[in-house]
């Protein structure tokens, strides 16, 4: 950043000298120009990419010892919240409060009945709640992983937006992430956050807004012939569609009211090669991340495109459609062994395929994890 | 005349910060923090490994920590608060001077958030709590260390290390000594699962199973396979992936997991092919003593009948 501020001012300051003094230096500063006005183009593209996810406390996390009694203590210091011996079933006496936040009823007197027992320590409950709160397809399932172990399921309202809540959580950092599967049985791309949630509050996590899913009709397809790229996103919301080539192609349509988008995509523009083309959405400001890049090939013939694969084809080494802890189990098996027959040709079709189970085939599997 | 030499070499070293400092930023950082690096000796310290990703989505870590070992000795190593959720090699204190650590972050990470400051700040992979031997300087330095990018094919991410410098002398007075972990919560809670892979352990049946505990960490698991209901005394110290003793899969399996603080969290598996009532010894047990019960009860009343017609 201070580089760039640098720059920008020895441009400003020097420009009108150097440009009449030196050619060279002329091409040096257009260059520079370039350099940095691409860069901040590229900038600019990844700040918009992001999706706004707002973090916040709703309700405060109690501190015992702060001598002001919160949430679920009994009292705090000299806090006592208006408590007494006499409330508390004594006769009389002075109540005080434990370092831990609870009554310290042993100077209070009891009556002439025999006073009883006295009670046992009660628990303070603390509630440490995270609520999620977003917007994915109509009607679809919602999946939180929780530290990579699914966590909780919803199903998204006709909106689109949905709210799951998880409790009984200790304070720490949490990796949560989220997927949701269209109306067809595409699943979106992982939306993840890693937060750390502070023991006894309600974090409230929203502004979740899961990218589109994205199919195509042909996986190869004749130059100059349509291509159709659709999905599933937000009723009513502004998609982009993108089209990676030399040039870059941006196409913008509304979802309809069941948040299906369809655009017919003029081939003609494109180069006779391998191309990506990926979608992000934007409903009341808020913008989701783009999805997952999906190829097809510009050629001389028409090719449909193959039905989605329900399952994964890389990493689910059990063929259960999950890549999960028990995938993980397998190839940690067979980490730094020496590799069965059976299992180098897992290995080779479902891993990275260099003959051994190390670091990078547990990496693949993390990118494909479905929990 | 005499700025154009000077704006050149203004222009030249810009430059080189310029792409310097790029490409500094783009490069993933795996760094120590400490809060002193001048210690008294004998004094028990902390040391983070901490992640610091740049921007970049990575899922993936591994490398070998070495330290001194004429100077320091590992007292634990915490990794309760870790960002890891799956570790392929648990990080832990060995005779030698290296200790080894490979773990990965499935759906990947790029920091951690949080409602108190806004972006995203590194994660913590681990703790040390070393203790100072005696006099000298040394390094405390991550080798070989490996950060993989989310990008579905383990691309290796650009990795900059930055070692930790260490002073230890006996005229640095002792600090206070980092707290011990207070951990009144049991481990999270989790759901072995019984599984069947041709692939290994010769097809038959194993459990997989792993939880978290965020307060002082998981210490260990342990299990036991009961064809009965009622939990036994003798628990088995167990590692996940487990291959299951009954293989006919008609056991109660318990799986205990222990955090560093003692506390316990138990997962029950029912079996798959519960017993039928002729096949559980608890019940057969029951029914012989209700039988034997009922004999003497017949034994007897049927002797104080005879008693009376006698009389």
């Amino acid at each position: 950043m201070f580089s760039f501020l640098f720059y920008l001012f020895l441009i400003f300051r020097y420009n009108d000298k150097m440009l009449s003094n030196n050619v060279f230096l002329k091409k040096i500063c257009l260059l520079v120009l370039l350099i940095i006005s691409g860069l901040l183009i590229i900038g600019y593209n990844s700040l918009a990419d992001t999706t706004q996810l707002h973090i916040e406390i709703t309700s405060p996390a109690s501190v015992c010892g702060n001598n002001i009694k919160e949430g679920s203590e009994q009292c705090d210091g000299s806090d006592l919240g208006g408590q007494s011996c006499v409330s508390r079933g004594f006769a009389s006496g002075t109540l005080s409060c434990n370092a831990n936040c609870t009554f310290n009823t042993s100077a209070c007197v009891s009556g002439g009945g025999g006073g009883g027992s006295g009670g046992g320590y009660v628990a303070p409950t603390v509630i440490t709640q995270v609520i999620f709160t977003g917007r994915a397809y109509p009607k679809s399932t919602v999946t939180l992983l929780k530290d990579a172990q699914i966590a909780a399921t919803t199903v998204a309202g006709a909106d689109a937006n949905f709210q799951i809540s998880i409790s009984g959580l200790a304070g720490g950092n949490y990796i949560f992430s989220v997927y949701s599967e269209d109306k067809e049985g595409r699943r979106s791309s992982l939306l993840t956050f890693p937060i750390s949630i502070t023991q006894g509050t309600t974090t409230n996590v929203s502004g979740i807004f899961i990218a589109p899913t994205i199919s195509v009709d042909k996986s190869e397809v004749k130059r100059g012939d349509n291509i159709v790229i659709f999905g599933q996103s937000v009723p009513n919301s502004e998609i982009t569609i993108s089209v990676n080539s030399d040039e870059e192609f941006f196409n913008k349509l509304i979802a309809d009211a069941n948040g299906v988008y369809l655009y017919n995509f003029d081939t003609s523009l494109l180069e006779m090669e391998q191309h990506f083309t990926k979608s992000k959405s934007a409903y009341n400001g808020e913008i989701s991340s783009f999805s997952k890049a999906i190829g097809f090939f510009v050629g001389t013939k028409n090719v449909a495109a193959q039905p989605i694969a329900k399952c994964s084809e890389k990493a689910d080494l059990n063929d259960d459609c999950k890549v999960n802890l028990v995938d993980f189990s397998i190839a940690a098996y067979w980490y730094k062994r020496p590799l069965s027959e059976a299992f180098k040709k897992m290995e080779q079709e479902k891993l990275n395929n260099d003959g051994k189970v190390d670091l990078v085939d547990f990496s693949v599997m993390a990118y494909y994890w479905t929990g | 005349m005499n700025k154009i030499p000077k704006l050149k070499i203004l222009f030249l070293l810009s430059t080189l910060f310029f792409l310097f400092s790029w490409q500094a930023a783009d490069a993933a950082q795996l760094n120590f923090v400490s809060q002193s690096q001048e210690i008294g000796i004998g004094q028990e310290f902390q040391v983070d490994l901490m992640l610091d990703t740049e921007e970049e989505i990575v899922n993936a870590v591994e490398g070998e920590i070495a330290f001194p070992k004429e100077l320091l000795e590992i007292k634990e190593i915490r990794d309760g608060d870790s960002i890891i959720n799956l570790w392929i090699e648990r990080p832990s204190i060995k005779s030698t001077d290296r200790v080894f650590f490979s773990g990965i972050i499935p759906t990947g990470f790029s920091g951690v958030l949080s409602p108190y400051y806004e972006g995203y700040r590194p994660g913590k992979i681990f703790s040390f709590i070393f203790i100072s031997k005696s006099e000298g300087e040394g390094i405390v330095d991550l080798k070989d260390g490996k950060v993989l990018l989310h990008d579905g094919l383990g691309t290796p991410a650009q990795l900059s290390i930055l070692p930790f410098q260490i002073k230890i002398s006996r005229e640095i007075p002792l600090a206070q000594a980092p707290s011990v972990i207070e951990d009144f919560d049991p481990p999270e809670e989790f759901k072995p699962e019984i599984v069947q892979n041709p692939d290994i352990f010769e097809g038959k049946y194993f459990l997989v199973f792993a939880t978290q505990d965020k307060g002082s960490g998981i210490e260990r698991y342990e299990m036991q396979e009961t064809r009965n209901k009622i939990q036994e005394k003798n628990w088995k110290e167990a590692e996940s992936p487990y291959v299951l003793k009954d293989q006919n899969l008609k056991s109660y399996i318990y799986v205990k997991a222990v955090d560093k603080a003692g506390n316990e969290r138990i997962a029950v598996v029912e079996p798959r092919y519960p017993l039928k009532w002729y096949e559980n010894s608890l019940i057969l047990g029951i029914i012989i003593l209700g039988l034997i019960i009922l004999y003497i009860i017949v034994k007897i009343l049927w002797k104080k009948s005879r008693n009376i017609r006698k009389t």
